[in-house]
């Protein structure tokens, strides 16, 4: 049967917190499996997390995406031209 | 005096009320969006805001004034935001997790949206619910 590690084990291999071993599970960049509810990682899947690991570009990162060369709006934008132009029949609040 | 950013989120009862000239609001949102051109403010709205405003025209004011809406936001300078599948998993995450039953999910989105691009201040005319810590917008009088 293969050998399974811990986090611990994977993270004194890799040269990691076991928090980041964690997060790398938790972002699916690193295979494990659940034994009794405990976390273990094959040992062959570290292998390959360490030849094929590379980086996510920041293009796909999430969090905090900014927009680039945000539009600033000024006096002189199209959407004054509708300022009151309809007017509903119904009360509105 | 606290320094406030300069970033602001529209939400749809903002531009529904510049529109509409019998709104209740429509003088403040006139003047909201003025304040906005002069401090040079940048606006984000999202696809989902455009749809609901957009719709509330075409049914309370005409189908012709809600075309020329939709024609205006795409060449103005309003910073209009794409949801990607991550953002809807997330607006929809906090909808479920969220203690009232009143917030929607357009709400949630817009919430979700706005905190991931740092925008902290929204400009609505509706009860904006304590999400991310974001604040309605007012006017610095």
């Amino acid at each position: 049967m293969e050998n399974l590690l811990n986090v611990n084990q994977a993270a004194f291999i890799l040269k990691v917190h076991p928090l980041t071993i964690r997060r790398y599970i938790n972002e699916g960049r690193l295979k494990a499996i659940k034994v009794g509810g405990n976390i273990r990682i094959k040992e062959s899947q570290l292998l390959d997390f360490n030849k094929d690991f590379s980086p996510i570009p920041p293009a796909q990162r999430i969090f905090k995406r900014k927009i680039p060369n945000a539009k600033v709006f000024n006096l002189d934008d199209p959407l004054f031209r509708l300022k009151g132009r309809g007017a509903s029949l119904t009360l509105s609040s | 005096m606290t320094l406030q950013s300069k970033k602001v989120y529209i939400a749809s009862s903002g531009f529904y009320a510049l529109v509409d000239r019998a709104h209740q609001k429509y003088e403040h949102a006139a003047a909201f969006f003025r304040y906005f051109g002069i401090e040079n403010y940048t606006l984000y709205t999202d696809i989902l805001t455009i749809n609901n405003t957009y719709n509330r025209i075409y049914q309370e004011i005409s189908p012709s004034l809600a075309k020329d809406f939709l024609r205006t936001i795409f060449l103005g300078n309003i910073n209009i935001i794409y949801p990607e599948e991550g953002d809807f998993k997330a607006a929809l995450k906090t909808l479920v997790n969220y203690q009232s039953t009143e917030l929607t999910f357009g709400q949630s989105l817009m919430a979700v949206l706005a905190n991931r691009r740092g925008i902290s201040q929204i400009f609505t005319f509706d009860y904006l619910h304590q999400l991310f810590g974001q604040t309605t917008f007012y006017l610095p009088i």
